[in-house]
């Protein structure tokens, strides 16, 4: 999984990171006879009610999130063909939450970029050094 | 402008890789023409100060970020082959060590970068000094200026032709985000020329290759 992770670090554009993190809150929507509102649209409110997250539910009908403060969250799921559900929840605890880096620190990184550039000076510099010695 | 892997389709990454690697191939047999062992630590230090200042990126409104380039600059010092081809190998390792960019999009990412702020504002910033020699300053700061701008509307154009966005969508955003860049690339080149003529003139009349 960690060789996997540090691949995936080469794709992504600059000053984009990113970390895991557990104890989001997950939600899981389905109809009475417990087939999954796959791919519905949600709409979830903070608190001060304003949209705090928006998009589509997963295949299975589920969405998970981070809340950022405690107290009565509201979510609103349609599928777009006249079903749906709007629901208030408490949130009471947002203290455990854990964020998994995954990448090395910046500063790391680029000391890691210099000793490259500076080695590969030092390797071109001995090379031209010793042609023009030699001349 | 670092774009990354996967968002460039088969015509786009070809035909810039070619033209990159070719430009690459012309400005490496310029260096070695010339290259004595006194240029060799100059094109060290100058590339990892290419290194360091693209890898530190700053906020700006839309909620991106961006990040000086310093190739313009080069190119001012040590000449355009010589900052098309630090630019080249400075993307490579920010690619591979910083995940800035990709691998297969290094030519077009060299080209918006490095052949834009390298090469053809080298030559347009000579072409304007003949005809304004009095502001100087200024058309330093317009030219590094319009090497990011220029750089961010190429990216813009390639990402469009692949597919990715909409040019007419995403131009806005992306000039808006560099235009600030841009007047902060121009700031940092006209400082550390100035600088250079203060405490060390002689840096600014080595031969440009």
């Amino acid at each position: 999984m960690h060789i996997d992770l540090l691949l995936s670090l080469i794709i992504f554009s600059h000053g984009v990171d990113f970390e895991f993190f557990e104890n989001a809150k997950g939600i899981r929507f389905f109809y009475e006879d417990g087939t999954p509102l796959s791919f519905a649209e949600y709409k979830i409110y903070s608190p001060r009610n304003e949209i705090f997250s928006e998009g589509e539910l997963d295949k299975l009908g589920r969405v998970l999130f981070l809340p950022c403060e405690p107290g009565k969250w509201k979510i609103e799921v349609d599928d777009g063909m006249g079903h749906g559900i709007i629901k208030e929840f408490e949130i009471k605890d947002i203290q455990n939450i854990i964020f998994l880096k995954t990448s090395y620190p910046l500063y790391l990184k680029i000391l890691t970029g210099l000793g490259i550039i500076f080695g590969f000076t030092g390797i071109v510099f001995y090379i031209i050094g010793r042609k023009y010695a030699h001349t | 402008m670092h774009i990354p892997d996967g968002f460039l389709d088969f015509k786009t990454v070809s035909g810039t890789n070619l033209f990159s690697f070719l430009t690459l191939i012309y400005s490496i047999k310029r260096i070695l023409k010339k290259l004595t062992p006194e240029r060799v630590p100059l094109l060290g230090i100058f590339c990892a100060l290419i290194f360091l200042i693209q890898a530190i990126s700053f906020p700006v409104p839309y909620g991106t970020s961006v990040h000086l380039s310093g190739i313009f600059l080069i190119s001012l010092i040590l000449g355009p082959f010589s900052s098309f081809f630090l630019s080249f190998f400075t993307l490579l390792i920010s690619a591979i060590i910083l995940g800035h960019g990709g691998i297969l999009t290094i030519g077009a990412n060299s080209f918006n970068l490095s052949f834009i702020g390298g090469i053809f504002c080298f030559y347009l910033y000579k072409f304007l000094e003949k005809i304004l020699q009095k502001i100087k300053y200024f058309l330093i700061f317009f030219v590094s200026f319009l090497s990011i701008v220029l750089g961010s509307i190429f990216c813009t154009f390639f990402l469009s032709i692949s597919g990715k966005i909409l040019f007419s969508k995403a131009i806005l955003p992306m000039l808006f985000s560099h235009i600030v860049g841009g007047i902060v690339e121009g700031i940092f080149t006209c400082s550390i020329i100035k600088f250079f003529e203060k405490v060390k003139p002689e840096i600014l009349k080595i031969e440009k290759i």
